[in-house]
């Protein structure tokens, strides 16, 4: 048995700019999604105007805005291990991989905590209109956040085993694509939500 | 002239989106979120077709 040429492989590999198209397109769509339901708290948020409603308990503004830094701070993470890795440095980029996931991990565990306190506290996804739409916004969100990790940590597995390089380094960059989507969604949540 | 008068003076006036146009707060809610749905998908093919177009000149530049 022959070991395959180093051209084949190559040829292997999906095209870099059609990749990011496709990623950049599912983006897109996944944009969409997040305007309609963002349209649907519009029209409850704009049509109350006493809003949380009465009995209805108050969000935690101030440990979520602690969580917004975690999240940010996350891309810029994820930002640094495609630079380390563009340099060359494919050991670094994989621990700046790593220290995002482990930071969008703790987002998720701080999100589940508030969460298991709000639902103490009455606030449930049927308690009201007001539980059934925060539950689904920042729901939805909370599950592109848990993909998006489990994107990270494949990748982190991938580069971990040598697949990417300062030559080939697509998964990582379409990994922080989506990455940055995540991320860049959730001021513009936490404004309308938490704060507005 | 009478049909001028039916039209203008008879018919009240008649809005293509006439939940747009209340004052009541349940109306306004669904103003702004129309207002806000209109442009997203211009902006978001906008942004995707710049953003192909910068990746592009990028490949250009590097082959």
């Amino acid at each position: 048995m022959t070991a395959a040429p180093a051209d084949s492989i190559a040829s292997d590999r999906p095209a870099p700019l059609v990749s990011k198209v496709g990623m950049a397109l599912f983006i897109g769509t996944e944009a969409m999604f997040f305007a309609g339901l963002i349209s649907a708290y519009l029209v409850f948020r704009v049509g109350n105007p006493n809003w949380p409603p009465a009995g209805q308990p108050r969000l935690p503004v101030e440990s979520t805005a602690f969580n917004t830094l975690i999240l940010l701070l996350s891309a810029a993470f994820c930002h640094r291990a495609v630079s380390t890795l563009r340099a060359g440095l494919a050991r670094s980029s994989a621990y700046w991989l790593g220290l995002t996931a482990v930071f969008g991990l703790f987002f998720l565990v701080l999100q589940g905590r508030e969460w298991i306190r709000l639902v103490q506290f009455g606030l449930t996804l049927t308690s009201s209109v007001y539980g059934g739409l925060f539950y689904t916004l920042i729901g939805v969100h909370g599950l592109h956040v848990l993909a998006g990790t489990a994107l990270v940590l494949y990748v982190l597995k991938r580069s971990v085993e040598g697949r990417y390089s300062a030559a080939y380094p697509l998964g990582v960059e379409l990994a922080r694509m989506y990455w940055n989507f995540v991320v860049a969604l959730w001021p513009g949540l936490y404004f309308l939500v938490y704060l507005l | 002239m009478a049909l001028f008068t039916f039209v203008f003076a008879v018919v009240s006036p008649a809005f293509g989106c006439p939940l747009c146009f209340g004052s009541t707060p349940y109306e306004l809610g669904l103003y702004w979120s129309v207002l806000f749905l209109l442009p997203v998908p211009f902006v978001i093919v906008g942004v995707l077709i710049a953003w192909i177009r910068r990746q592009s000149d990028g490949n250009i530049k590097e082959g």
